[in-house]
């Protein structure tokens, strides 16, 4: 079943340089693809393709200019403000490059915050942070405040909070761009792990080849459109090496 | 080249420097009208030595001077705060520190010049109208001038504030470039629990300067309890708040509810704790002031409705004084009214108390009815009561000396004019009349009032030689009353509004440069599923703390403080509450308004994400 339809997607952004002269920057132009239930897909491509604007979009962070996205189905376009926020509290879970946890509150209390917003039970929610900490290897830095932790740590902190909400969908924006490569892996690993373990569809922009080979699909942006779609059916180095092919043919 | 580059990046800064150069040019236009209140000071000194206008005006530039370069430092900081990252980027383009400092001395010399300009010509036009106004008040013109000495001193003082408040802050281009706003992280977990002892003292402190300033007051004592009070606010509230907050916190699932709202409150309650010193000590002020218009006002009304009062003419004098001086003055029909030192039996130094006749109080007080029926009315002999029943004879004579200052003054206007009520008299002993003749016998330092009419050709020159300790004529006395009040009264409300200024200048530049983390927070927020309306509120409560908080405190404080004072002024406040009332509601109006834009120009770019 497909969890994201995503139709003849177009995005303008506009621009009042001075009186009369509005200069406008396609973002995404035409975009069609779907992406599958339990899915790890992959987006790549150059600085300024519309990578971000396209996960802004499927957050309903932002309303397209033409086209439709369908959640399950169901058009986010039709939803009120109220409702896309519920659909952000419900649904999506966001992981970004630069962890977006809030400096006043410690690293419990980020995580805990999505599930405070949704009013669920206080035990349910200590159970639930203890499970992710534990399970992302955070657990004893749960009192600390973002300041005092690693980028690797805050990172998989915010993963835990992306997660903790039980959301279906997990949108993460080149979440390893802040990091040296041993914790890019560890996060690349945490995600991995939440596609197979826990069944989540992730959708994750990144630069790096690397990181894109733990995608079940690559989808290859190019000036707002897909150049290519790839889809890994083999060994996980084979298809770096192809990957890394691709990327510099573009 | 590098002038190319100064002018750029002064243009490109142009936008973040518009608020400080409008507070600056509102800072010349003040000293501008300041100085021209201080010129009329002088001249008053020169004119009359009774005036205590002087030395109101003189404390008055004082406290303008010193909130200007305290906020001026302040708003001074916060602009190098907004303007880091420039100083950044230059910095690694390669330009040393100290031209940075220099491109900073540079663009505020520029601003500065530019501000000095729009400051005096606008201040010129400011002090147009307070001259025309005090003209019609009935001031002569000649006090009233303007001259190149004005724009000089008002340009210097300016310019030495600037001067010392870039030179205070020459140290933030010494340390390594990168320096952003470290105090962030909240330290409540690694304070002791000195909280609830820290509250206790500041209670302490705050209760043993109001009885103290209940039961003695002098103005050296109100001075200090009004510093002491400033400082125990703090305290109280400082540790207060983080007492609550604390145990707020262990209670787990009351906290957790309200986990942002009350989280973000204490963050930026810690963060901002200078900022809201500063608001609460200069609210303080602005009541106190507030409180003080009042009571000036409420004078200049009372000072009107003398008219009642039968007499014209009074002077008291220390000697027994010849009565001739007084026929020689064109005064054909006066009263004396003799007041006798009545002094303790174990200590002759000090008189106990001062003593009038049964007649001698109709005399003065016109009003019978007060005493019907009774020959000996102790209005007070309370014990120890020595201090205040000197005190108060003197305060009368000192109206003699040149030191006498505002408060003085008014006493003793009350005194003669019988606006006094009965429980203010507690100083003065009426005795009977027989009573009174004994004791007149036995002693030899005696006081006389002398009330009179003013005949059309009274000869004041006599007056003036002979050996009065004071003379006082009631028309003039009035005049001078109530032109002293209102000038008392535009400064007090120059006063409330340079505070005014600098709150909202502290006040919208803390948030200038807090507005990049706030929309950050803010987006975050509404990744997480929070409604507009939601991060809206948190940010209106947060806002709201900053601006109402420290107001609401001082209006307490500064209440308490007033209340106390109060009642040794003799100042009836009640009588003038309406006015006060007034007063307090426009200034909450004036803040109302301010934070609603305030809100506008932060929430409403929430919705942009
Ligand atoms: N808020 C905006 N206003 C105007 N133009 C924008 C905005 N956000 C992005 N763009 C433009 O849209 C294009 C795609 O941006 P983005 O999706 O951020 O690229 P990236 O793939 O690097 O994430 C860029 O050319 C960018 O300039
Ligand atoms: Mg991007």
């Amino acid at each position: 079943m497909d969890i994201l339809q995503i139709c003849s997607l177009k995005k303008k952004y506009r621009k009042k340089i001075s009186k009369g002269t509005v200069v406008e920057t396609v973002a995404i132009d035409d975009l069609n693809f779907k992406i599958e239930s339990g899915s790890f897909i992959s987006i790549m491509g150059k600085s300024g393709c519309g990578k971000t604007t396209l996960l802004k979009l499927i957050g309903g962070l932002d309303t397209p200019t033409e086209g439709e996205i369908l959640y399950k189905g169901k058009p986010l376009t039709k939803l009120s403000h109220d409702q896309l926020a519920q659909y952000r509290r419900e649904q999506i879970g966001f992981v970004f490059q630069d962890y977006n946890l809030m400096d006043s509150l410690t690293i419990k209390e980020n995580i805990m915050l999505p599930m405070l917003l949704d009013n669920k039970k206080l035990k349910e929610i200590e159970e639930s942070v203890m499970y992710y900490a534990q399970r992302f290897g955070i657990r004893k830095h749960l009192n600390k405040y973002p300041g005092e932790l690693s980028g690797g740590e805050q990172q998989r902190a915010s993963i835990c909070r992306a997660l903790s909400n039980n959301p279906k969908l997990i949108l993460a924006d080149e979440p390893t761009g802040n990091l040296d490569s041993q914790s890019s892996k560890e996060v690349v690993r945490c995600l991995k792990e939440m596609n197979q373990e826990l069944g989540k569809t992730v959708a994750l922009v990144t630069h790096d080849p690397y990181i894109a080979s733990f995608a079940d699909e690559v989808i290859l942006l190019k000036d707002g459109i897909i150049e290519r779609c790839l889809v890994n059916h083999m060994e996980k180095d084979q298809f770096f090496k192809i990957l890394t092919k691709h990327l510099n043919a573009f | 080249m590098l002038l190319k580059i100064l002018f750029k990046n002064f243009r490109s800064s142009l936008k973040d420097y518009l608020l400080f150069f409008i507070h600056q040019s509102l800072m010349v236009v003040i000293f501008f009208v300041m100085t021209f209140f201080y010129r009329i000071a002088f001249k008053v000194r020169e004119m009359d030595n009774v005036s205590s206008l002087a030395s109101f005006i003189y404390a008055a530039v004082a406290i303008v001077v010193i909130i200007t370069l305290v906020s001026t430092n302040m708003n001074l900081r916060n602009y190098l705060m907004i303007r880091n990252k420039d100083y950044n980027f230059l910095a690694i383009l390669g330009i040393r520190p100290q031209m940075l400092y220099l491109i900073l001395c540079v663009e505020f010399a520029m601003g500065s010049l530019l501000a000095i300009l729009v400051g005096l010509l606008s201040g010129s036009f400011c002090v147009l109208g307070i001259a025309n106004l005090l003209t019609k008040a009935g001031f002569q013109n000649d006090i009233l001038l303007v001259s190149i000495w004005n724009y000089l001193n008002s340009s210097f003082i300016f310019i030495v504030i600037i001067v010392i408040c870039i030179a205070g802050n020459g140290k933030y281009f010494s340390r390594s470039g990168n320096k952003e706003n470290s105090e962030s992280t909240i330290e409540w977990e690694s304070y002791k629990a000195y909280d609830l002892p820290f509250l206790l003292i500041g209670c302490l402190i705050v209760m043993g300067i109001l009885v103290n300033l209940w039961f003695y007051y002098s103005v050296l004592n109100s001075l200090i309890s009004m510093v002491l009070l400033v400082g125990s606010a703090c305290l109280i509230v400082f540790s207060g708040s983080r007492f609550i907050f604390k145990k707020m916190r262990k209670n787990k699932k009351w906290y957790y509810q309200n986990l942002l709202t009350s989280n973000r409150m204490m963050y930026q309650f810690n963060k901002n704790k200078k900022l809201l010193f500063t608001i609460f000590s200069l609210n303080f002020l602005i009541f106190y002031l507030m409180g003080s218009i009042t009571s000036s006002y409420g004078a200049l009304i009372n000072a009107e409705d003398q008219e009642s009062y039968p007499y014209d003419v009074v002077a008291i004098s220390e000697l027994k004084m010849d009565e001739n001086v007084i026929n020689e003055s064109g005064i054909t029909a006066f009263e004396t009214i003799l007041i006798l030192p009545v002094y303790d039996s174990s200590d002759n130094s000090e008189p106990h108390y001062w003593g009038i006749s049964l007649n001698s109080y109709y005399k003065l007080m016109g009003k019978e009815e007060a005493l019907a029926g009774k020959e000996i009315i102790l209005i007070s002999q309370q014990e120890g009561a020595q201090n205040n029943a000197t005190t108060a004879m003197k305060r009368v004579l000192t109206i003699a000396g040149s030191s006498s200052n505002y408060q003085i003054q008014k006493y003793f206007q009350e005194i003669i004019f019988g606006k006094i009520s009965n429980k203010n008299l507690n100083n003065i002993i009426v005795f009977s009349d027989e009573e009174f003749q004994q004791k007149y016998s036995d002693s030899n330092n005696e006081m006389t009032l002398f009330l009179g009419e003013i005949p059309m050709n009274f000869d004041k020159t006599a007056f003036d030689q002979s050996n009065l300790l004071v003379t006082v004529y009631k028309q003039d006395l009035l005049q001078q009353i109530k032109n002293e009040n209102q000038i008392m009264f535009l400064i007090f409300i120059l006063l409330g509004l340079i505070m005014m200024i600098q709150l909202g200048s502290s006040l919208y530049f803390r948030f200038f440069t807090d507005r990049n983390q706030f929309l950050a927070d803010a987006r975050f927020l509404k990744q997480l599923g929070m409604t507009d309306k939601g991060i809206k509120k948190i940010y209106t409560k947060e806002t709201a703390m900053l601006i109402f908080l420290p107001i609401v405190t001082s209006f307490l404080w500064s209440g308490f403080f007033f209340c106390a004072e109060m009642k040794f002024q003799n100042v009836d406040f009640l009588e003038n509450s309406g006015l006060f009332m007034a007063f307090g509601i426009s200034y909450f109006l004036i803040e109302l308004a301010f934070y609603k834009i305030l809100e506008r120009q932060l929430v409403s770019h929430v919705s942009y994400g």
